[in-house]
């Protein structure tokens, strides 16, 4: 009996060698592999068409992953700000014109902040005629925007991330949400009546105006009133626990598009809300009039179905252009193509984060010394390179990426850790650590995502040069990363992953909640203590801790001028960097694409997609 | 089998003048029939030349001055960090991190060997020793195995090593412990029904005349004559378990990065292949493709060796 003769055998392999070779060919597109030329971070690629918009057609978009919770006032992630963009509208927000997308614009509410009392008193007036899709219909009041204000800082598993922005600006708003009785955290009825039942003693409501009072001035305060929690939530949002199904199942809108189903990490489908008026929305054009969500799609395939056209994918939800696919859309826009754009983010992604805590090696991540050490072994010039080279990413040597106020204020040039692996290996031995007795390392990172992995395989690599180093990868996906690693609570029964070692290293990201006057979202949430660890909201993921931090922090919030606020920023900054507290790579540029028949594709940074309650359908899809 | 007749002559069958007539074991004509075998002997040679890349694979990054983990960010990347096709420098390319395609490929047929070798043996072992003690003593520890395996049966053994290693975290000897002790039902199945026939033959009956204890018949007298069914299904098992292992480190469960490994080279390519990086896909691919099509051959050759007839194996 024969199975396999030579020929059959070499034919086999053969066959085989052509199929992989004709399939790589045939979806191969030019890699151009040369010097990328310069090109404007910001380059927008509107895709006007030709004639008026068009309404109509259904927008399908294929993504990669949920949100992060659905619901009205709690998501802190861009997939919820990209729903919320579509279905319920904040006091201000962020306007879809190109060169504008970043100067926080009236939503919900009429004008701009009237500020009285010194600063001190900051009020806002709501817009009459917006109405909820109840049945019956019901006017969207000032009461509903206190509600969401009330209920973002819940004790339940489900509050709002960046709390710690605002919480302590806005008077009675740290002893109010201090206030929720335990039960509210798995009680729907505790916590409905607590927040019907109780007040925020610097939050007042005078028919349609909201006046807020604050506990110092707070001139940024604006760019905070673009988060969730100043959105408006009807009272039904308070049937069920925040992010619960009995919330989500019956999600009620006052944009231009309701949810009409929602099947978590699956699919999100919208309708048009038959109560929304155009003239009472000047964000918002709605010219589509459904859109499809599929979560399930992938990375790569996504960004190679986009350019060609077919109705059942206009635009990405979540889906980041991967590495691979640069040269290919670089090409594009050099090529003057109206279906790619490349933004900014002014995010920090990835940064290097050390846990300060974890007890491995004696506990050598909590001295300075080390850290500073393992800084200066990384030669931030390689990761660029790896992660896309300068054409896709701005080295950034320090907190403050540009965009954000404060940057400015940090010398030109500054950069505490020019790559010096000698100095580094002589800062480890003096810390103990020699090639015989290596400092091991536990480098956390998301092996769902390519740059994330090749961040990692480059850090590894470098530091494993040292000699006096040993990384070890902890792979894990984009929402065990930060779920059960990063985000986890930490209590002396149940110490967070940081604390017991289960990683040394990880690469997050982060971006700040809103920009330009935004510096105290990145030192509040990155690096104050306690107030910015995990279990009170924030995203100091390495519980950095530093009094002199911690100062100037506060100093910077209690300048009266944002000039002046600068100047404390780029301090607290150069000492959170002193500290080695964190590593920058790299300030990123986004490159995203849609297909050729999505036109007026406003790049919105918040969310890094182009804005969806925005775009028209030349071919509507099916 | 009989080899050919002589040049000189003789009647087909007959023994041609001046040659001792020798009896031949069953070894000794699975081994001659395995020499005629064309496909076996090619399969074998590859087998051998994978084997000995592996083995040299530190020469090679020596030749090349490319270590497997090391990264050339400035002459193995593009200006956009993407891989650079073969070249003088770079024989097969480089993968997404600016590493020598070709030497991660000669180290990632350490690993293939490896895991293919030990868990294959691993399975071999439990597969022999469950088998044994099934058919020979029978009834309850019978029952008890045959239960434990129908369990094992009934899990998909991929589904067992994801969860098991995303509980422990990936690693490559936790690959070939759950390949190797998940792989042994057929094998145990197979080994016990040979047992269970050859118990009730006349040797083994007088070898428990004479006093010989359960275990001395169980791998004196009946292990080696179920000897050639083992090795038979080792030779098939072998590319299953490579193959294996390639899946769990493409689904991010098997041999962690950076180790070079096929399965993870194949995965990470996956995102690359369709922008044109055709070299990152195809060199990882072939190089499974043509160590689990040796093995399978040579397993089949095995096969018809030791079974012309196709009796045993179908």
């Amino acid at each position: 009996m024969r199975h396999f003769h030579p020929r059959a055998y070499g034919a086999m392999v053969g066959a085989v060698v052509l199929i992989i070779l004709v399939a790589a060919c045939t979806s191969a597109t030019s890699i151009s592999g040369q010097p990328t030329q310069a090109l404007a971070p910001g380059w927008q690629g509107l895709n006007p068409g030709t004639g008026a918009p068009q309404y109509g057609g259904i927008l399908n978009m294929v993504g990669v992953s949920d949100v992060a919770v659905m619901d009205y006032d709690i998501g802190y992630y861009r997939t919820d700000f990209q729903v919320l963009r579509l279905t319920v509208r904040q006091l201000y927000s962020w306007p879809a014109i190109p060169g504008h997308t970043l100067t926080p614009a009236p939503d919900l509410a009429t004008g701009m902040p009237v500020a009285t009392d010194n600063g001190l008193k900051q009020t806002v007036t709501i817009r009459s005629g917006l109405v909820w899709n109840t049945s019956p219909p019901r006017p969207v009041t000032a009461q509903d925007v206190v509600r969401g204000i009330k209920r973002a800082c819940n004790p339940s598993p489900y509050t709002f991330g960046g709390m710690a922005d605002f919480e302590s600006t806005i008077r009675g708003l740290t002893a109010y949400c201090s206030g929720y009785p335990a039960a509210a955290a798995t009680s729907a009825a505790v916590m409905k009546q607590y927040i019907e039942s109780h007040s925020v003693s610097g939050i007042a409501v005078s028919g349609n105006n909201i006046t807020f009072t604050l506990t110092r001035p707070a001139p940024w305060l604006i760019g905070a009133m673009t988060l969730p929690p100043f959105s408006a939530v009807p009272i039904e949002a308070e049937d069920g626990l925040p992010g619960s199904p009995q919330v989500y199942g019956h999600m009620y809108s006052d944009g231009p598009y309701e949810i009409t189903s929602y099947t978590p990490k699956k699919s999100i489908t919208f309708a048009r809300n038959p109560q929304w008026k155009a003239s009472t929305d000047p964000l918002r054009k709605a010219y589509v009039n459904a859109i499809n969500v599929d979560e399930t799609g992938n990375q790569a395939t996504i960004y190679q179905e986009m350019a060609t056209g077919s109705p059942s994918l206009g635009m990405s939800f979540d889906a980041l252009a991967p590495p691979a696919a640069y040269s290919q859309l670089l090409d594009m826009i050099k090529s003057g193509s109206q279906l790619a754009n490349m933004g900014a983010t002014y995010q920090s992604n990835p940064y290097l984060v050390f846990s300060t805590v974890s007890p491995n090696d004696g506990g050598a991540l909590g001295k300075v010394a080390v850290r500073q050490a393992l800084c200066y072994g990384v030669q931030r010039s390689q990761l660029i390179k790896t992660l896309g080279g300068t054409a896709v990413n701005i080295p950034l040597t320090h907190v403050l990426p540009p965009g954000t106020d404060g940057a400015q204020d940090v010398p030109g040039g500054y950069d505490p850790y020019p790559y010096n692996p000698s100095k580094a290996r002589s800062m480890l031995a003096a810390a103990g650590f020699t090639a015989s007795h290596p400092l091991r390392l536990k480098l956390l990172y998301r092996s769902d995502s390519q740059g994330n992995t090749k961040a990692f395989t480059n850090i590894a690599s470098q530091l494993d040069a040292l000699g006096s180093v040993s990384v070890t990868g902890v792979p894990t996906n984009q929402s065990d990363f930060y779920g059960k690693y990063l985000l986890a609570p930490n209590s002396p029964g149940n110490p967070a992953p940081a604390y017991q070692g289960a990683w040394d290293l990880a690469l997050p990201a982060f971006g700040p909640d809103w920009y330009g006057n935004s510096a105290v979202t990145w030192f509040n949430e990155l690096f104050l203590s306690p107030g910015g660890f995990a279990a009170n909201g924030g995203v100091n993921f390495g519980y950095f801790s530093s009094a002199a931090v911690n100062d100037t922090i506060s100093q910077a919030l209690s300048q009266p001028t944002e000039a002046q606020a600068d100047v404390y920023w780029a301090k607290a900054d150069e000492e959170v960097m002193q500290a080695a507290a964190i590593y920058p790579i790299t300030e990123p540029l986004q490159l995203a694409e849609h297909a050729p028949y999505v036109h007026n594709a406003v790049y919105m940074i918040p969310f890094l997609n182009f804005d969806p309650a925005n775009v028209w359908l030349s071919k509507p899809g099916s | 089998m009989t080899g050919p007749a002589t040049a000189t002559g003789t009647a087909a069958g007959a023994e041609p003048a001046g040659r001792k007539i020798e009896g031949r074991s069953p070894w000794r004509l699975a081994y001659e029939r395995l020499r005629s075998d064309r496909s076996a002997k090619i399969a074998a040679g590859t087998i051998l030349v994978i084997a000995l890349l592996a083995i040299c694979a530190p020469v090679f990054a020596a030749i090349t001055g490319h270590g497997p983990d090391q990264q050339f960010i400035n002459i193995g990347e593009n200006a956009n960090g993407g891989p650079v096709p073969p070249s003088g420098t770079f024989w097969f390319g480089t993968d997404s991190n600016g590493r020598d395609l070709f030497v991660r490929v000669l180290y990632g047929a350490r690993v293939s060997l490896l895991v293919g070798v030990l868990a294959t043996a691993i399975s071999v072992a439990l597969g022999v020793v469950f088998g044994l003690a099934a058919g020979y003593i029978g009834g309850l520890v019978d029952s008890l195995i045959a239960r434990v395996i129908d369990v094992l049966l009934s899990i998909p053994l991929v589904l067992i090593a994801i969860s098991v290693a995303y509980i422990s975290g990936p690693g490559i000897w936790l690959v070939i412990v759950i390949v190797g002790v998940l792989s042994f039902t057929y094998l145990a199945r197979i080994v016990r029904g040979q047992v269970i026939s050859l118990k009730e033959k006349e040797y083994i009956q007088a070898a428990r005349a004479l006093g010989a204890g359960p275990w001395r018949i169980m791998f004196t007298d009946l292990l080696p004559n179920v000897m050639a069914q083992v090795i038979v299904y080792a030779s098939l098992l072998i590319p299953l378990a490579i193959v294996t292992e390639a899946a769990l480190s493409f689904l991010g469960v098997g041999v962690p990065p950076p180790t070079p490994d096929w399965g993870q080279m194949i995965d990470d390519a996956s995102g690359y292949y369709q922008y044109g990086y055709w070299w990152y896909l195809f060199f990882p691919s072939l190089a499974l493709l043509i160590t689990t099509l040796a093995f399978n051959i040579l397993g089949d050759s095995v096969r018809d060796a030791f079974d012309p007839r196709g009796r045993l194996f179908v």
